[in-house]
């Protein structure tokens, strides 16, 4: 789940006697709009964060980085903001803006002080159904794009792996392609193709607004409601169809040679559900557990194990988020100590996820994990913008917020041992791995 | 994927430069300062609206203070200082660190050497006791320093396959010479592979004194809880003052250098630098106006603008300066595809010349001026965010009513003044260009690269 954030109000309930003054509200307009509103008083700030349940999963085949390119123009103008205005607006108010856009969702926020809320409704209200798709904007912002993609990808041996790891472990599944796109499709990409993604996602029937800040609610509310009950619902709106999780009945293997790399990255890939898999959401809380008690921090296993006691890798980590739209991977990665081969790491990697389906993490591992992860949601909790994304990338499955948000250290508590190695044995079984090598 | 990059240097500087000032009055009213026994200055921002507590603890003693043939030994240190104290050896303290839900790490700046802390409210007895002992009884066990000094080394032979590392480091050295800023705060393979564990000790030893510390606290504590919580567990704390001298101030005005890197890479990363001004420059506020229409943050500044929005030749591109006790560097920073480089160089060079040949518009002065003061509750608005800002403030001495001018000092800064700074900061002349890609770009008129 995600590190630094889930689950709080209740959390704090429990862990301590002074709660936070956090009063909320959830709308769904008439045109199917959500909106959560959320009352934080600490400092004379709100954020808005708005999320369109489309991603570069909803793509279709030759169109990768469709969605994205789109987050690019969503700030190129509207009938009514002209083309580069949309960010000196909010910097002329003393705001910030940005946006990102994933497999599953396309994020945009804007965060500024209290009192200049409606500024930020208004812009938000006005590019969901006024944006102006124009040739020469589009063609400067996918020379943008084409940068940001050597930027992150082309330049880096690791992300380069990556990118084909991804395609192995995920197959025919949608989360095999790259976000941004791969280079040749973003050049590709015509204004037509953006016209029409525009036009089918971006509607309030497929939106969630949640502001979160110091603000009165009621008016919050009747802001929200000006500027978007007004518009028209999408009537036809398709996503990516959910695979079910896949049944993989030997391991899958990449080896990658490049000699930009200076030191040899080994990653491996379990197909695991998440949170939003109904069928199987009860496993996503052990999962979430067991990543920490395997690899997250120093005193995890693979950290103590393959570090500390064998010497084997000056890294080792293992993650999962348990957020996605559909399955996603449980991965583990680590980088070898200059002069050990990489088989014997993997071969150590591989002892430590069989011994927890072999035998129960003691009471005090279980313990010292959902001690961490409790107290890092009370941590998330003291930033607006963390409890926004939170709300917002539940929303965005069709979760209810509240309940993961009042039930979280109650689930996490609940996990038990025998949880923990039935996930073990279930998901991390060595033939439904996938492992990527990168080496000079 | 976002659409702009969140680089920390932008992040540390918002915090820093326009950070700390917070027009919360109910904030300030409950800020209260007091001295340990040793001697260190405690700051206590008091908020008990969540549960937790932020510590950020300040000391000099960065890696200015190393060895000359020794860079990484500040940074060392800082890496050791979690590793184990008092009775608990390395593991078993972060595992009670990490039972509790404690995170506690120091990290080497230039100037100094910081310490964060987060936890529970109802675990600060157990937080503060481990802060002391690591403070004051550190193990420093050789096994866990041969592991440091192996994961640093790796690390830093994996840097290497990043242009924006090995950018920064051929650009360091050509802005500063010999000058201690020249080096890297984390030092390279061969110095940290010299370090000793005596080093350590003795850095430990000169740095964590009472006397120069700024401990700042945010959060669920009270002042007579935070008291108590000092005085027994920061008691050993050593009440003499260190020997590290003030750093010097760099020289400014010699003429730039360019030095081109080849990498096998489809883009050109380009750096570039010059010496900048310290933290008690009376050209500090100049220079943060003059700095945001340049390529301050957002996607609102006249290099994004030219490079970016109107031609689409990179991602992002950002100036920025680092005001430290001495000089820190101004620099630019940009990647764009191998055959734009040259023309990427040129519109800097353009946009440089402009704000040191013409004045700044009023309008566009005025925007700027809004966004910085108008922004800047949007930096305080955490408890991480508040102890980081206060500590910085007491440790720069900048003055408790800093928050308070922060606002009219901004709104004072003229047409003229960002003139004058850009004359003073933005000499072509003097900027080292670093370039890291396929081939060494030239500029069409002939010139060399450097702009």
């Amino acid at each position: 789940m995600w590190r630094v954030s889930l689950g709080l109000i209740l959390g704090i309930f429990l862990l301590s006697t002074p709660l936070m003054a956090m009063e909320s509200r959830e709308l769904r307009l008439d045109n199917g709009m959500s909106v959560v509103l959320v009352r934080e008083n600490k400092a004379p700030v709100v954020v808005t964060q708005m999320w369109y349940k489309v991603g570069s999963m909803d793509e279709t085949l030759g169109k990768s980085g469709l969605s994205h390119m789109l987050e690019h123009m969503m700030f190129q103008g509207t009938k009514t903001v002209p083309p580069e205005e949309f960010s000196k607006l909010i910097a002329r108010e003393g705001g910030e803006d940005n946006a990102s856009t994933s497999s599953d969702y396309t994020m945009y926020y804007i965060k500024l002080a209290s009192d200049r809320i409606e500024l930020a409704l208004r812009l938000e209200a006005d590019r969901m159904r006024g944006l102006q798709l124009e040739e020469k904007e589009f063609k400067s912002e996918n020379l943008v794009v084409r940068e940001e993609r050597r930027v992150r990808t082309d330049s880096d041996p690791n992300q380069r792996m990556m990118e084909k790891f991804r395609q192995t472990a995920y197959g025919d599944h949608p989360y095999a392609r790259p976000v941004i796109g791969t280079m040749a499709e973003i050049e590709a990409l015509t204004l037509n193709d953006l016209k029409t993604w525009y036009n089918g996602y971006y509607a309030p029937n497929n939106a969630t607004l949640v502001v979160v800040g110091n603000m009165d609610l009621d008016q919050t509310e009747k802001l929200v409601r000006h500027y978007f009950a007004p518009m028209a619902a999408h009537p036809g709106l398709t996503h990516a169809v959910l695979k079910d999780l896949p049944s993989q009945d030997s391991p899958r293997r990449l080896e990658v040679s490049d000699k930009a790399t200076k030191l040899p990255y080994w990653v491996a890939g379990y197909a695991v559900p998440t949170l939003a898999m109904s069928e199987w959401m009860q496993d996503a809380f052990p999962l979430d557990v067991l990543s920490v008690i395997l690899g997250n921090g120093n005193t995890s296993r693979l950290h103590q194990r393959m570090i500390r006691e064998r010497g084997l890798a000056v890294s080792a980590h293992a993650g999962y988020s348990g957020f996605s739209r559909s399955w996603e991977l449980f991965t583990l990665s680590a980088m070898p100590k200059p002069g050990v081969d990489l088989k014997e790491l993997e071969k150590a990697l591989f002892e430590e996820v069989s011994r927890l389906a072999e035998e129960q993490v003691s009471a005090r591992e279980l313990e010292k994990a959902c001690n961490g992860l409790i107290a890092e949601h009370v941590y998330a909790m003291d930033s607006i913008d963390r409890i926004a994304w939170l709300i917002g990338r539940m929303r965005v499955n069709d979760l209810d917020w509240r309940i993961m948000f009042e039930e979280y250290p109650r689930r996490v508590r609940a996990v038990t041992a025998q949880d923990i190695q039935r996930v073990a044995a279930q998901y991390l079984r060595p033939e439904r791995v996938t492992v990527g090598i990168l080496q000079p | 994927m976002n659409r702009r990059r969140w680089q920390w240097v932008g992040l540390l500087l918002s915090l820093w430069i326009m950070g700390f000032q917070l027009a919360l009055a109910t904030e300030r009213d409950k800020i209260r300062q007091f001295s340990t026994t040793a001697g260190a200055g405690v700051i206590l921002i008091e908020n008990h609206v969540n549960p937790m507590v932020e510590v950020r603890i300040l000391v000099r003693g960065g890696s200015a203070y190393d060895p000359s043939d020794r860079a990484g030994v500040a940074y060392m240190t800082a890496w050791m200082f979690n590793e184990g104290a008092g009775e608990l050896n390395s593991t078993t303290f972060q595992e009670r660190l990490h039972y509790y839900g404690i995170s506690l790490a120091a990290n080497a700046h230039q100037d100094t050497l910081e310490i964060s802390m987060t936890t529970l409210s109802e675990h600060l007895e157990e937080a503060w006791t481990r802060l002391g002992e690591s403070l004051t009884q550190p193990r420093l066990d050789p096994v866990d320093f041969q592991r440091g000094v192996r994961e640093r080394v790796a690390e830093l032979m994996k840097s290497e396959e990043e242009p924006a590392f090995r950018a920064g480091r051929a650009l360091y050295p050509l802005i500063y010479g010999d000058h201690p800023y020249a080096r890297p705060v984390n030092g390279n393979p061969e110095s940290i592979q010299k370090i000793t564990l005596a080093d350590i000790r003795r850095h430990h030893i000169a740095a964590f004194r009472g006397p120069g510390m700024v401990i700042a606290v945010a959060g669920d504590v009270t002042l007579e809880k935070l008291q108590e919580l000092t005085t027994r567990h920061l008691a050993k704390l050593n009440p003499l003052p260190g020997q590290f001298p003030p750093i010097p101030q760099a020289v400014t005005g010699k003429k730039g250098v360019a030095h081109h890197i080849e990498m096998d890479l489809p883009q050109t990363t380009l750096r570039l630098g010059v010496v900048g001004i310290s933290r008690d420059d009376p050209d500090f506020y100049a220079m943060t106006v003059m700095n945001q229409i340049l390529g301050g943050g957002g996607l609102t500044s006249r290099l994004t603008n030219s490079i970016r929005e109107q031609r689409g030749l990179a991602y992002g591109i950002f100036s920025h300066f680092s005001p430290l006790s001495g000089r820190g560097p101004f620099q630019i920073s940009t990647e764009t595809k191998t055959e734009s480089a040259s023309e990427a160089l040129s519109l800097i060079r353009q946009e440089l010349t402009q704000l040191t040949r013409e004045r700044v518009g009023e309008e566009e002065l005025r925007d700027v001026k809004r966004y910085l003061t108008g922004s800047f509750p949007l930096q305080l608005d955490g408890l991480d965010k508040l102890a980081e800002s206060w500590s910085r403030i007491v440790f720069y001495q900048r003055g408790l009513d800093y928050l308070d001018k922060w606002p009219e000092r901004i709104r004072a800064v003229t047409q003229k003044d960002v003139q004058r700074v850009s004359r003073r900061i933005l000499e072509i002349k003097r900027f080292n260009v670093v370039t890291v890609g396929k081939q060494k770009p030239e500029l069409a008129n002939g010139d060399d690269i450097r702009p």
